[in-house]
């Protein structure tokens, strides 16, 4: 039998060359910005609108994110359960997201359901009532999460960490309190809903197989909501990193200890982000990295340590995370500022440097394979302003870094003194 | 959850599998379960990575050619063939049950 299994192993190519499909645009009657990537052979589709409406934008705790996940309980012609039965008759799968900058929906439906999709997107976006009941029990449920989430040393150290990087009175950085949860009321869900979800503040991305009537139907249902003129008063809240660098959070009858170690950084529109994105896989961007190789597999303090760059509108932040048993945690955070100091002192050499490149080419391709990665991957490049252009560049970087270059960039941007580190646990 | 009685949980699972057998199945939940199926199936196909494990396990069942009609096979299902299905597996003495409790005192 295991004859049967013995193959010859099909060649290996390398990444040669990445080509991105490009989005189309166009602007509907209310001069809605629209994205269409025509891929895929399935009679699917994906639709995303997104909005400038993350928690960047509100001016209560939880106030954006309540109202994204509020829009689907209830609109002006559907109540909650008629609006989620319809998506469910349908097969339509609707997701709400509410991240720092953007909040939107996002559907993935088969194409003969297209009408029924725009007819449900216009209610849910621009039509929701936030019923007092259907409010009262989502709150009921997230301050249940909430208060399980804080009960893992992990949250409470992301928690502490963004406040750590930007700041108490940050919309980015505050963090979250039990009687927050009180405060939501449907007419301040309705203000941020006017201010937020209006046309002017909103961008369509579709990808897939695209259904030919897509356009003209999208400014039958969509073309013509007005646009309202969004608030300009809101005033951009500066970030402003707290003090301390180092913060410990007790927390007993935990198994094991939450150490997160980072800073805010560049983000996707800094010319140094391809390079810096590099550096990170090096130190724990991959299962192979430096972090993983020396704390994981050499020492054992943990079963896992990663690090990563992330993007956000105002301001980057890369962070180094890890849970690690309470004997090892000040070994682990020491071993992980030497693996640091490494980087800005000892050329990688030529082995490692193929292997990171092999991976984050193929990571790549992946970024790109079938229509919903190509539509993710727009929108994460769309929304700093960057095109496809973007990810050449990075590409580029990825095959032609020099070893030297990482040098420069850990000294520049692993500066151990700009470095926060969040501990909970025992120690 | 915190307050709930895993009892009544349990019972609340049962008396939906109840109201199964007993009840009748309507041709718009028949039709609701047939969309979400065909949506969730076409789906699997977007990306080469999981299109390609559609393909092998299709082909570890000795028919690749499945993929191509595995809608097909559900849009057939009738509502006896259902009926059917519930009596023969979802019989209470085949069932296994695993409380999973939390030991931390309730505050």
């Amino acid at each position: 039998m295991m004859n049967n299994l013995q193959r010859k192993q099909p060649p290996v190519f390398p990444v040669e060359k990445v080509i991105i499909p490009e989005a189309k645009s166009f602007r509907l009657n209310n001069a809605t910005p629209v994205f269409m990537i025509e891929a895929g052979t399935e009679d699917i589709m994906r639709l995303e609108f997104v909005f400038r409406a993350g928690q960047v934008k509100e001016y209560l705790p939880l106030l954006a994110s309540t109202c994204n996940m509020m829009l689907s309980e209830g609109s002006q012609n559907y109540s909650s359960e008629e609006l989620n039965r319809s998506l469910d008759y349908y097969g339509i799968f609707l997701n709400q997201t509410c991240e720092k900058d953007c909040a939107g929906i996002v559907l993935f439906f088969l194409n003969k359901h297209i009408e029924k999709v725009l007819e449900l997107s216009r209610e849910i976006l621009f039509r929701p009532v936030f019923p007092e009941a259907e409010l009262t029990s989502l709150m009921k449920k997230r301050l249940r999460w909430y208060l399980v989430n804080r009960e893992k040393v992990q949250n409470l150290a992301m928690d502490q960490f963004f406040e750590s990087l930007f700041g108490k009175n940050h919309p980015y950085g505050y963090q979250i309190s039990e009687q927050d949860f009180e405060k939501i009321t449907p007419s301040f869900l309705s203000d941020f809903h006017s201010k937020y979800y209006t046309a002017k503040n909103m961008a369509v991305i579709i990808s897939g197989k695209i259904h030919n009537k897509t356009a003209e139907l999208l400014n039958s249902f969509i073309g013509n909501i007005s646009l309202n003129e969004t608030d300009k008063k809101t005033s951009v809240n500066l970030i402003k990193g707290e003090k301390l660098k180092k913060v410990h959070i007790n927390k007993s009858e935990t198994v094991q200890n939450a150490i997160r170690i980072g800073s805010a950084t560049i983000n996707k529109r800094h010319p140094d982000y391809p390079g810096l994105k590099i550096l990170d896989s090096i130190l724990g961007g991959y299962f192979g990295s430096r972090l993983m190789k020396n704390i994981r597999e050499e020492k054992g303090y943990t079963y896992g340590i990663s690090s990563s760059l992330s993007s956000l509108d105002l301001a980057g932040y890369k962070v180094i995370s890890t849970e690690v048993g309470q004997n090892n945690c000040q070994k682990a955070i020491d071993e992980i500022y030497k693996e640091i100091k490494l980087l800005q002192n000892v050329t990688v050499n030529k082995e490692e440097m193929a292997v990171v490149r092999n991976y984050m080419s193929g990571e790549m391709v992946r970024m790109f394979d079938g229509p919903f990665a190509l539509a993710e991957s727009f929108r994460s490049a769309w929304e700093f302003g960057l095109d496809n252009s973007y990810y050449y560049r990075l590409a580029d970087k990825i095959k032609s870094i020099d070893p030297d270059e990482i040098i420069e960039l850990a000294r520049t941007y692993y500066n151990i003194d700009d470095l926060y580190e969040i501990t909970v646990g025992t120690i | 959850m915190k307050g709930i009685d895993i009892q009544h949980a349990d019972e609340s699972v049962n008396e939906v599998i109840t109201d199964l057998q007993t009840g009748e199945i309507t041709t718009g939940e028949m039709e609701k379960v047939k969309n979400k199926f065909e949506s969730s199936t076409v789906f699997s196909n977007t990306s080469i990575l999981n299109k390609a494990a559609n393909l092998s396990f299709c082909e570890l069942l000795g028919n690749p050619a499945l993929i191509n009609n595995e809608v097909d096979l559900y849009r057939n299902v009738s509502q006896g063939m259902v009926i059917e299905a519930l009596e023969k597996y979802f019989i209470p003495t085949n069932c296994s049950t695993i409380n999973y409790m939390s030991t931390r005192q309730e505050k």
